[in-house]
């Protein structure tokens, strides 16, 4: 169970996400969707703001691309891979692999300590029960800036910022293409907040990974070079 | 680490699962108990006479002269001449006799009069024979034998003297202090209730009842309790249980103890029967309390369920955790149950001991409690399912 599973080695400039025609419902009976999605894509490598009221379906759009959500209209496709074409045990896999999500709180396990909840990410991508603490995580947690002393500390015993920053780690441990993030700052103060998006912006672009960031905070926008309005994007939000 | 996960998830509710643990030790410990002490009493009850081919006593049910002859508990209804023992005694089949005479004690313990065929063909266990720890047998009308218990207990050694009283009631009114017994043998243990007997020549029991103001010179018993035969053939064995029953001078029987003692397992099985159904209910209430947290506990987790499914973690994993965390209180509990009972075992095993005359192993680890720890194993895995199912199908559905 040691083999991942890999994005497609596709040409050059494929794209990290491609949706066509994707349109979702959470129940079948609805008469309404909550997406409608006739075209939308990401480049490798680009970090990409989506901006939308609450409610108009930005978390949902990120729960098909992790794959948590499945819907069977339309194209999925995320790091080359049709996610609804996976079986939900190897959609599982993809997700623990190769994208890494950070949410706007509940990102860590608070009981576990900080080293293990990044072990327990690792778990879920290799299967193999190789879970030492080891170099790798020792950089990532040098790189967050989180306090040696703070390591093998419950959770819940850091601050919400520091959490945030665990969840950076965590969502990067096993090194993805892609990192999603679902309001990730709205939970944190004005500094706070800076570090945070500093942070990411500066782990995404050193391991070139691409970043869909989703909030309905405009004042965030500044730190990105494109921003999607979600009402754009998807059509049900622009009825 | 999906095991670590378990673990700290448990300890992170020590409240809950501290509560559903302690009520299924209770359980467990139960369960145990019941069929520890079922188990070991048959076994006590079975290893108690070994060798014997017959019991002759006064006419009555087999089990009551089984029990009052070889267990001392209850009462004999009534003595049988000295000349009907002589009579059986005399037989061309009858290899050997062990007169017993009971209904005497001292301090609590039964005194039992008999003759030195006591020491040479009363067998226990596996045809085991009694062995003297120090001393040697009696020879004289105020010589007694203690068993092991008797001695440790009541702190006696060879040359003590000591009284011994009619009656069987632990502090008797009519002490004879004029008929000192002096210590002249100390038996072996034997895990049975010989060891909680103190032994004296027939003729001993007949001067304990003198008239304090009138000794007899004449100590020849006119009655004893029973009698144990030992045949040269067993062949021998149901026409002589017949000849006794039908016995015309006085009314006798004649019991098989193997027989007797499945005859008291029978009348026994309801009970056991009773009494396990109670302790697998005890287990099952627990049990669904265990189930009952485990679910409730599923919706205050729905955030963590959450975070797993977005790290990669499957629904079967979701499954697998519930399922381990069970198990875990299940081992746990296992393990306290049998402690607890290992302990009360260790406080309790004397006065079982001494009253009830069963000897109880502290050692509760055998195939059989091997089987149940299994069976409670297993019955949680299946009941476990439940909640493990809605935690898959909640990570199914939830996002
Ligand atoms: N699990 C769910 N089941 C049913 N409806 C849901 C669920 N989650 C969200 N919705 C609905 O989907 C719509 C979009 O929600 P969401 O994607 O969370 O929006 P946003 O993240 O932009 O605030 C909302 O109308 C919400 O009520
Ligand atoms: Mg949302």
């Amino acid at each position: 169970m040691n083999t991942r599973i890999l994005p497609v080695t596709a040409p050059a400039h494929s794209p990290a996400i491609r949706l066509k025609d994707v349109a979702f419902n959470y129940t079948e009976q609805a008469s309404t969707p909550i997406l409608n999605i006739p075209s939308w894509q990401v480049d490798e490598g680009e970090h990409v703001f989506v901006v939308g009221k609450s409610g108009s379906g930005k978390s949902t759009l990120l729960g098909l691309l992790c794959g948590l959500l499945k819907t069977d209209s339309g194209i999925t496709e995320v790091l080359g891979q049709n996610l609804h074409k996976l079986s939900g045990r190897k959609r599982d896999q993809f997700r623990a692999c190769n994208i890494g999500y950070v949410a706007q709180s509940f990102n860590l396990i608070p009981y576990l300590s900080v080293v293990d909840n990044i072990k327990l990410a690792i778990s879920f991508a290799t299967k193999t029960s190789s879970s030492t603490f080891n170099n790798d995580i020792e950089a990532l947690l040098r790189a967050v800036k989180l306090p040696n002393s703070h390591w093998f500390k419950p959770v819940n015993r850091l601050s919400i910022g520091q959490q945030q920053r665990v969840a950076i780690a965590r969502s990067i441990v096993n090194k993805p293409k892609l990192i999603i993030a679902d309001e990730p700052t709205s939970s944190l103060d004005q500094s706070n907040r800076d570090a945070f998006i500093e942070m990411l912006m500066e782990t995404s672009d050193q391991h070139k990974i691409t970043l869909v960031f989703v909030s309905h905070d405009l004042s965030l926008r500044q730190h990105f070079t494109r921003i999607d309005e979600m009402a754009a994007i998807n059509l049900v939000g622009g009825l | 680490m999906l095991i670590k996960l378990a673990i700290e998830s448990l300890k992170y509710r020590k409240g809950s699962v501290v509560l559903t643990c302690v009520a299924m030790m209770i359980s467990v410990f139960v369960l145990l108990g019941v069929e520890h002490t079922r188990k070991q009493a048959k076994d006590s009850f079975a290893s108690t006479v070994s060798g014997v081919d017959l019991i002759i006593g006064a006419r009555s049910g087999s089990l009551n002269l089984l029990l009052y002859s070889v267990f001392r508990i209850g009462s004999p209804v009534n003595n049988i001449s000295w000349e009907s023992y002589q009579k059986f005694k005399a037989k061309d089949e009858v290899a050997w006799t062990i007169p017993i005479s009971l209904g005497d004690s001292h301090l609590g313990y039964r005194v039992l009069g008999s003759t030195e065929a006591y020491f040479d063909h009363y067998q226990y266990g596996r045809k085991q024979r009694l062995v003297f720890e120090s001393g040697s047998p009696f020879t004289s009308t105020y010589d007694v034998v203690l068993g092991a218990a008797v001695a440790d207990k009541l702190d006696y050694k060879i040359g003590d003297s000591l009284v011994l009283s009619h009656g069987i009631a632990a502090t008797s009114f009519e002490q004879h202090t004029d008929s000192p017994f002096v210590v002249k043998g100390i038996l072996s243990p034997t895990g049975t209730p010989v060891d909680q007997t103190l032994h004296v020549k027939l003729e001993g029991i007949e001067a304990i009842h003198q008239p304090p103001n009138g000794k007899k010179d004449d100590l020849q018993p006119s009655s004893i309790t029973a009698f144990i035969v030992g045949l040269k053939s067993r062949m021998d064995t149901f026409r002589l249980q017949r000849e006794v029953n039908e016995f015309q001078p006085e009314a006798l029987s004649a019991i098989l103890p193997g027989v007797a003692l499945t005859e008291l397992w029978s009348t026994m099985s309801m009970l056991e029967g009773i009494l396990r159904l109670i302790s697998a209910l005890v287990f099952i209430a627990a049990l669904l309390g265990m189930i009952a947290m485990m679910a409730a506990s599923l919706r205050e987790r729905s955030k963590e369920i959450q975070l797993l499914r977005i790290i990669g973690a499957t629904a079967t994993s979701l499954f697998l955790l519930v399922q381990l965390e069970a198990v875990l209180i299940s081992v746990l509990s296992i393990l306290g149950g049998a402690g607890i009972l290992a302990l009360i075992l260790l406080v309790s095993r004397e006065t079982i001991s001494t009253t009830f005359g069963v000897h109880l192993d502290i050692n509760i680890v055998n195939e059989n409690t091997g089987l149940i720890a299994l069976a409670i194993l297993i019955t949680t895995l299946v009941v476990a399912a439940f909640p493990a199912f809605l935690a898959y199908r909640q990570g199914k559905t939830q996002i």
